[in-house]
């Protein structure tokens, strides 16, 4: 899975981004403009770019690739 | 894990066995292409393959945006690199060890030039604007799931006016690879997998002309074992009722219409090329992006001299083959010998979710078929 932390993200398993179908679900935890402060299940924050998405709230879960949330779940 | 755990139940699994199982015709083989390296690689890693029966065979189709890149657009941006002063050149991590011409972006940074790893495009921006005095270039390249990405990041380049940034962009799409594969003369399918992110993206829609014209299943598919399961028991539906139809597995996220404004963030920042050069499928027409007029400051093949690089791929590299599905991983003959994951001579196994590391790293250990307590037909 990939571990996330508020400025950085590594990869810890051998996941390949650009195959295009690495993405992950994460929960807004709030919102700032375009961008929103999402948690991971294991409680890593990562800021996401949430336009593609809008609104959100927090509370929704987004599906996350490279850092842009490309669907509302 | 919520909505990871109830996709890996093995019981569930042995269920949906039991009902592909049953429904398959006896005496027929099947032989279902998954476009998307995604699927290909939890194919391998959950050992799908190994819930079906005998007769259905899993194709692993041209998915990989990596795996299909030509060495030429490696070489191509490695020029760029080492010949602009104050480049920093950006990409994803998989790509570090792509195979060009003159070497992997590695061996070039070995060399000198400045190549560094980013986990998304919006990074890349980000280092252009903490870097004032360099310029970023960022190697853009994935199907539909991954272009949104970049043509956000081309309009926040823009809205904020950041002059040192741009992006080679290698996005491809994947409907035309769909196409070539059916044109090929090699193979003969029953039926596609569709890809479960990159239909969040453009929906289901585009693909109705597979089920219209050419009479044939789709499923767009989830990426849990239990998700390709029921994908393919959804596909042996079909064929067994004589129906051809667009049917959508995964619709927990994928909607019929996909990501709109994602897709006009898309269409505001690149257009389609006339042709580009896929590894091992040829030139395709209309099936990839460039960065668009619009965008014209951006665009780095615009900016930069690309001296336009064609190189052949090794001899050896069966590559192509692999990945029209006309070969399996462990048929090429360099599989796991002279091409590893540590030492790729092809694409293929460089990613993690081409289909030759895929099988070397999950499916060349011997498993032990499930045995499935299912009444098949004799």
């Amino acid at each position: 899975m990939v571990s996330m932390s508020d400025r950085s993200v590594t990869i810890e398993e051998d996941v390949c981004i650009t195959c295009g179908d690495v993405a992950v679900a994460l929960e807004v935890v709030s919102v700032d403009g375009g961008d929103a402060l999402c948690r991971a299940e294991d409680g890593g924050t990562e800021v996401v770019a949430v336009e593609f998405v809008a609104p959100v709230v927090p509370g929704d879960r987004v599906l996350v690739h490279a850092r842009v949330a490309i669907e509302k779940l | 894990m919520k909505y990871v755990d109830e996709y890996r139940d093995p019981e569930l699994a042995r269920h949906l066995a039991q009902r592909i199982a049953e429904r398959v015709e006896p005496g027929r083989h099947y032989k279902f292409m998954e476009v998307c390296g995604g699927h290909t690689h939890a194919i391998y890693r959950y050992g799908v393959q190994d819930y079906l029966p005998e007769a259905i065979e899993l194709v692993h189709g041209p998915g990989c945006p990596v795996c299909v890149i030509p060495m030429g657009r490696i070489d191509d941006a490695t020029a760029i690199a080492e010949s602009e002063q104050d480049m920093i050149l950006t990409c994803f991590g998989d790509l570090m060890r792509v195979p060009g011409g003159r070497g992997s972006f590695l061996d070039a940074r070995a060399r000198g030039a400045d190549i560094r790893v980013v986990y998304s495009p919006l990074d890349a921006l980000r280092l252009a604007v903490d870097n004032p005095d360099r310029h970023v270039m960022f190697y853009a390249i994935g199907f539909e799931t991954t272009a949104p990405s970049t043509a956000l990041t081309l309009q926040r380049a823009k809205a904020e006016g950041v002059t040192n940034f741009s992006v080679f962009c290698n996005h491809v799409t994947i409907i035309p690879a769909i196409k070539a594969i059916l044109d090929s003369p090699d193979l003969r399918l029953d039926a596609f997998i569709g890809p479960g992110h990159v239909s969040t993206v453009i929906g289901n829609r585009p693909y109705e002309w597979i089920s219209r014209d050419e009479e044939m299943p789709i499923v767009v598919a989830g990426f849990e074992p239990l998700d390709l399961l029921e994908s393919i028991a959804m596909i042996v539906d079909q064929l067994a009722d004589g129906r051809a139809e667009v049917e959508n597995q995964y619709a927990r996220v994928v909607r019929d219409d996909g990501n709109p404004v994602a897709l006009r963030a898309i269409a505001d920042t690149m257009t389609l090329r006339p042709w580009f050069e896929w590894r091992g499928l040829g030139s395709i027409k209309h099936s990839a992006l460039q960065v668009s007029e619009r965008y014209a400051d951006f665009d780095a093949e615009r900016r930069f001299s690309v001296p336009g690089v064609r190189v052949a791929d090794p001899k050896a590299c069966q590559c192509g083959e692999v990945l029209k599905g006309v070969l399996k991983p462990w048929e090429c003959k360099v599989f796991g010998t002279a091409c590893t994951p540590e030492t790729p001579i092809g694409t293929c196994m460089v990613s993690s979710e081409g289909a030759c590391a895929a099988y070397y790293n999950f499916g060349k250990a011997a498993r032990q078929r499930v045995e499935l307590k299912v009444k098949t037909h004799t």
